[in-house]
Parts: C-alpha cells; structure tokens; sequence
C-alpha cells in the first residue's frame, strides 16, 4: 500500500489532482468570498481597485444603511414565512397525493398518473397563469405563492416510487397488528422515508427562497414583495438604468453603492446556505434511493 | 370479509385524494371571495364623482401604477402623498412596480385586462401597447390637450416622437431632448495646456495628449483618451454622437427625399475609421465592446481617462465621485470643479451636430376599461394638469418644506436622510409628465451644473433629429434585434481590425439580405405617408 504512493507516476497524478480540484474549489468559493469582503468595504476602495479578498478599510456602511429601514428585514420576514410554511404544504401535499399513487391497487392510478406527467410537459403559460390565479382572488395573498405550486409532478414521482420501494411485508405486518390507513402512513411508511422528505424539503425550501417571478407577478403590494424581488431590484439597477438614460430621471435617481449590492446579496443568500448543512446529511442518500427504478 | 376489507383498502387512499383537492378548492373559493367582494367596491366608488359643486365633490379615486427604482417607496398616506391628495382633491392608491421589472408586469396586467387608472408606459414602440393602443384600449388623448393652461404647451417635437402613427395615446414625460455632449477632466485639459476642442482634430488632440502628456502628472504612462463602453444592438455607447460630429445621419436620415440608414452613408464609414484610428493609437479602453457601463464613470475617477461622451450630466455626477475619493483621501478641494462639458465639435462642414434624446420617458397611458368616459378622463387630466404647476413639481420630486428639504438663499436643500427621502418622497416624481417643463424649485446650483444647464438648452438647436422616431416597423418588430446584432458585430469588427472596409460593405449586404431591405421600404413607405 505504501509502496503504490512512492512512484513517482503516483504522486505525478496526485500533485496534479490536487491542483487540478483546487483550482476548481477556488473558483467556486473565491466570487462568495469577494461579494462578503466587498460587503465590508467602502465605496472608493470598490471603486480603484477590482479584486482584492480582504478590504483595506473594514466599514459596516453598507449593512448600516441597508438596516437603517425596516424593509430588508420585513422581506426576510416574508420570505422565511413562505419558504417555511410553503415548504410544509408542498410536502402535505406531495406526500397525501405520492402515498396513495404508491398503492397499484389504488382506483383510476394510471389515469391520474398521467395527468401528472402531461402536467410535466405541458403547462398553461404566464397569461392563463395569471388569469387563473386572479379569478381565485389570490393576487396580492401569499397563497399565490403557495398553491399553485403546491405539488412538483416530478418531486411527485420520485416521492411515489420511493414509497413502492417499501418493503410490503411492513405494512402487512402493520396492518395485522391492527394499524390504520392513516395509522400506517404517520407510524410506518413516513418514519422510513426521512431521507427523502429531508431533500424534498429542501428542494422545495430552496425553490419557495429564490422564486422572485412569481411573487413579482401576483403581488402588487410592495409591502409584501419577498426578498429576492428586493435583491434584484437593488442588483438590477444601475444596470437597467445605464443603458437607457431616458428612463431615470436625471436629477434623482442613481445607482446604489457597489458595496451596498454586495450587503443585500450576502443577506439574501446565507440564510438559505445555513439550512443545508442541517439537511445534507440525508442528501445524496434521499436522491439517489428515490430515483431507483420506478 | 375478505372482499370488504379489500374495497376499504382501495377506498381510504382515494378518500385521501379527495379530501386533499377538497380542501384546495376549499381555500381558493373562500379566498377568492374576499378579495373580489373588496375590489369590487373600490372600483365601484369612482362612478360617482362627476358634476356636484366643488366642495361637496367627492375625492377622485385614483389607481396609479409607477416604476419604483429603489427599494422603499412612499406609503399610500404618508405625509407627501397625503398633501397631493389634499390639494387636488383626490384619493390616491399607488401600484409600485420594481423597475428591472416593470416589463413584464406591464405586459401581464395588459393582458389581464385589469387596469389601473393611470398606468406607466416604459416603451411606446413596444408590440404589446401598440396593439392595445391600436385596439381602443387606451384614450387617445391629443385633442384634449389644448383644454388644459399646462398641458397645452406640450412640445409638438416630443409629441410627435411619443405617438404612434401620429396618435397620442397618453401623456410623454418629458426629459431634455439635448442631454447629450462630453464631459472631461479639466484639470488634465489644464495640465497638458490645451484649450476646450473646437473641431474634430481639437478633440483627437485632446485623447492623444491624455494618453500621452502625463496628464496626472505622476510620471508614469498610465492614462489613456476617453472611455468606451459595452455596444449594445441599439446603442454603442458614445459612438452615437460621435458619428453625428462627422456628418451621418441620426440612425436614419433623408437623402433625396428619401430615407437612408446610416451605416451607409460615407460620413457613418469615416466616423467608424475615426474609432478605428482611436482604437489602434490606444486611445480608447481596448475592452470597449464588453466594458460595463455601470463603470463607465471610474476610470476617470482613478485617474486612467479623461473623457466620456455620454449625457452632459454625468459631468456632476463625475465630479462628485472625484471629490468622495478625494475627500477620503483627505486632498479634496471643494471649490475646484475637476470636470467640465460641452455640447459638440464642428464637423468638417463647420458645423455642431449633437445626438437628440427621444425628448421623454415612457407615457403615463389612460386605460378605457377603468376611466369608463369622457367626464373622467377629463378630471383625471385636470389632475394632471395641476401636476404640472410648479409648487406641485417641487412636491412631488422634494416633498415638503422644512420636513424633507429646506430653502436657502432661494434654493433648495434636500434632507440628508436618505431613509427618509425613500420612504416619504422618491419615486413620486414618476407621475410628472413635466409639461411643458421643469418648473420645480432646484437644489442650489453648481457653476458645473448651471453650465451642464446652459450646454442641454444650446443642444437643443444643434440636434440631428431621426426622421423615423415615430414610425412603428412591423419588419424591425420581428427582425430588429437580429437585424442590430448583424450591424453591431460589424462596426466592433471593424474598429478592431477584425475586417476592413470591404469587410462591413458584406455586413452592410448581409443586413439588407437579412431584412434590412424591407426594413427601408417600410420606413420610406410610413415616411411618404407621414408628409
């Protein structure tokens, strides 16, 4: 064993891996690191030097001024409602619906099935969308964010064939000893399928976070807009301003500070990147079980 | 038994189904009602406010849907808001829409065919508000105009350039239309002893001696001319005017009583070759095509270049970077003004030729689904019109005396709280269609902006207006965007060497093959038509 590390062929490839898969760690983590040192920098140190991982002057200015009104902290407010309720309801639902499509005893399964999977190809676009979520009375109403996205046919379909997967003589065994339907569901099936719940929620956690179109569309209240339609309107600006001079008006409106673009980012994303170290345990292990055939 | 409790297995799962797609509709349907019971009797209220005596009139409801381009916005009844309510007698609920966005939303609410009262209209040429203005969606407002003190001044030029075909279908607001010139280092033009350029050589000297003199004085050969950003299909940056100082026309132009479009023009070639000779001596930034332009102001700031030709007001703008470096530095003067403007350079004709803006910024559009006649159209834009008074313009851009800005001396001082300013103020000033100008009363006036002031308003006799502004193309509806890239790769092409002239005559040829050729048919065709 120790004589395979001593060629020099051996430690020529290692070197190189090592190399090779730094470069590629660096050039992933590098651009987080310069948005959060760049936070923490001033304006005319982001303005004469491009680059750099440690700022010369540490200023809190741009956290000071994007805290100094409430409205950050009220979009993460509704943004972690959304992201944490919404979750819930995606898997009450993805769960009650995969759970039953699971039973090939079950009435009418290929039928509903495939309504599923024509959802998948098929969808009604934007306008119809719209429409649709406007008769129902949930624009401005956080159930728009919600509802319509309840159940992900795909998610569906993974959840469903995990559960197939299920040994039957489990729920034999249960059910002689008396258990119910629901019973069977709550004490035995979703107990084993933690991995996959672990993953879909954070699939969906991760989804309901970074939806910004959606609420942009049927929220016309901007006290409620979450904190991606925040993000992008202040990371947006100076560019959808500069190429079309005509629409700022000249003697009000410019550009927020670099470093202040960088604070919002940085407090739109680490709340989310701190949920996957809780979760990612069950990660790889949730996916790769529930995509085993079908 | 056995039978039973195989159908009971069957049943509970779709029992579950069932009770779960109960319960969605459950919590629509209940949803739904409410907010159909509220908005029905919002748009209910309005109807009533027509004829009755003016102080028992009810307030005129207004839903007014405006860009946001920051993140706080003011409320509904914040104290500015308020006092326009109060003093037009209305009641007002805003729909703030961010910015980057605003596109989108405007399409899907056009769709929708829920329409705010007063809505803003980012992009007159854009397919979705033409059919609807087409379609009678919207007042077609032009004849009303001559009714109101304020409104009836609106520039003929702006309203031509802000219709389509001819038809107003909302108000422009209005910008100036000679926004575009140069500004530069002044302490460098000082520096390497030369005086403001006069003529296109002037100008060439001017780059040459910036990259050349030492202008920063620091000894090292690290300045260069002027600064150039990303070229996008439509827009390339300082190019625009630059093309005009050499005679071509503004994107199209009249040539024997036609229209021509100006890459083929023997002017348009000798501006590109102009670049070009700019590219190759180093004079310009080498990454011009992909530069950023929210950039642009800083390289002068560091002291890399000394000359942007972008609007005149960027000048301030510039000029107050360079004294927040400064200053943080601890080198700043406040009196000295590091930069300077002017509007254009004589052409070989001895003439000066600047680059027009369209003269507005978007419409704000009435919407026939939600001003249901002529009786409330013409209070909306009575409202309007007040709007446009000068103590009203003042409000809306800087709130309220002595709570967000103060007068000194006749001129006046905005608040120094920015939260404040965002919450209670910004933003309002959407809705001003600043007809038939800015009237407000001004924040105190640099001798740099005064003559930022002076050079818009000179600009505005020297301008090389586009013969077709108005004109709706369905071929650069559908090919535009395809149609620009063909002629923007060419002109980056050619001013990097890439290809020569033969090289942009084939990309010249390739346009016309592509479309260009019936983009210029139905330009001259709206054009003989418009006469």
């Amino acid at each position: 064993m120790a004589k395979h590390y001593n060629t020099v062929s051996s430690r020529v490839f290692d070197t190189a891996n090592y190399i090779v898969l730094s470069v590629c760690a660096l050039a992933a983590v590098l651009p987080f690191i310069f948005v959060i040192s760049g936070s923490f920098a001033t304006d005319a140190e982001l303005t004469q030097r491009t680059v750099f991982l440690i700022p010369r002057t540490f200023s809190l200015a741009a956290y000071e001024f994007i805290f100094s009104t409430n409205t950050i902290m009220k979009s993460i407010g509704v943004s972690l409602f959304i992201a944490s309720f919404g979750t819930l309801v995606n898997l009450f639902f993805t769960v009650t619906m995969a759970y039953p499509l699971a039973r090939r005893n079950l009435m009418g399964r290929n039928v509903v099935l495939n309504l599923v999977i024509f959802s998948m190809l098929f969808s009604g676009g934007m306008i119809p969308t719209y429409l649709v979520i406007r008769e129902l009375g949930m624009l401005d109403s956080y159930w728009a964010l919600i509802i319509p996205g309840a159940i992900s046919a795909f998610n569906l379909i993974i959840i469903k064939n995990f559960f197939q997967e299920l040994p039957p003589g489990l729920e034999e065994a249960a059910r002689i000893d008396g258990c119910t339907e629901l019973g069977l569901l709550w004490r035995i099936v979703l107990p084993l399928s933690k991995p996959v719940l672990a993953t879909f929620a954070l699939f969906y956690a991760v989804g309901h976070w970074n939806d910004f179109f959606t609420a942009l569309l049927y929220i016309n209240d901007p006290q409620k807009w979450p904190l991606q339609v925040l993000l992008r309107q202040i990371v947006l600006l100076s560019q959808a301003a500069a190429g079309d001079i005509n629409a700022m008006d000249p003697s009000f409106v410019k550009p927020p500070d670099q470093s202040i673009k960088m604070a919002v980012i940085v407090v739109g994303t680490v709340p989310i990147l701190l949920v996957y170290p809780f979760l990612q345990k069950h990660f790889a292990k949730g996916v790769l079980i529930g995509s085993i055939k079908g | 038994m056995r039978k039973k409790e195989g159908k009971r297995k069957r049943l509970l799962p779709m029992l579950l189904v069932g009770t779960m797609a109960g319960a969605v509709i459950a919590g629509c349907s209940q949803q739904g009602e409410n907010v159909e019971g509220s908005a029905g009797g919002a748009s209910a209220a309005p109807a009533g406010t027509a004829g009755g005596s003016p102080a028992a009139e009810k307030a005129l409801q207004l839903n007014i849907m405006l860009p946001i381009f920051k993140t706080n916005f003011p409320k509904d009844d914040s104290p500015v808001a308020a006092e326009i309510e109060k003093r037009t007698n209305t009641d007002i609920h805003f729909e703030w829409v961010p910015n980057a966005s605003y596109t989108d939303k405007f399409n899907i609410t056009l769709a929708s065919g829920k329409l705010p009262d007063i809505m803003y209209v980012p992009d007159v040429k854009s397919p979705s508000f033409v059919n609807a203005a087409k379609s009678g969606a919207f007042w077609e407002i032009g004849p009303y105009l001559k009714d109101y003190k304020n409104l009836s001044q609106a520039n003929p030029v702006i309203l031509n350039n802000s219709s389509v075909d001819g038809k107003n279908y909302g108000l422009y607001r209005g910008r100036p239309l000679g926004r575009n010139g140069v500004f530069y280092r002044k302490d460098w033009l000082d520096a390497v002893g030369l005086q403001t350029p006069q003529t296109i050589d002037d100008f060439y000297n001017m780059l040459k001696a910036f990259k050349e003199k030492d202008p920063d004085k620091n000894g090292k050969d690290d300045t260069y001319g002027m600064v150039m950003v990303k070229w996008t299909g439509q827009w390339a940056s300082g190019f625009d005017t630059i093309k005009l100082w050499f005679g071509s026309p503004n994107k199209w132009g009249e040539r024997d009583g036609k229209l021509i479009v100006d890459y083929e023009t023997p002017e348009y070639l000798e501006a590109l070759k102009f670049m070009k000779k700019l590219y190759d001596e180093k004079l310009i930034n080498q990454d011009f095509a992909i530069m950023d332009s929210a950039k642009w102001n800083d390289p002068l700031v560091n002291n890399q270049a000394g000359v942007i030709v972008d609007v005149v007001d960027g000048a301030a703008r510039a000029d107050d970077k360079i004294h927040a470096a400064l200053a943080a530095a601890g080198k700043d003067q406040p009196d000295v003004h590091y930069m300077d403007v002017f509007g254009g350079v004589k052409g070989t004709d001895g003439q000066v030729r600047t680059l027009p803006t369209s003269g507005f910024a978007g419409l704000l559009a009435f919407p026939k689904s939600s001003i249901k006649n002529e009786e409330e159209l013409k209070q909306i834009l009575k409202f309007m019109d007040q709007l446009s008074e000068p103590e009203m313009q003042t409000l809306l851009g800087y709130g309220i005396e002595n709570t967000h800005h103060t007068i000194v001396d006749g001129a006046l001082v905005p608040s120094k709280d920015p939260a404040l300013l965002e919450s209670e103020v910004e933003g309002l000033n959407q809705m001003l269609s600043f007809i038939p100008e800015d009237k407000s009363t001004k924040v105190k006036q640099t001798p740099l902006r005064i003559k930022q002031l002076e050079v818009q308003k000179e600009n505005e006799q020297l301008i090389v207006m586009n013969p077709a502004e108005p004109f709706i193309s369905d071929v650069y509806t559908l090919k535009g965007a395809q149609l620009d890239n063909i002629m923007n790769d060419a002109r980056i092409k050619f001013i990097v060497g890439q290809i020569d002239e033969a090289g942009f005559k084939d990309a010249i040829q390739l346009w016309k093959t592509s479309g260009g050729d019936d983009l210029s048919k139905e330009m001259n065709e709206l054009f003989a038509g418009s006469k």
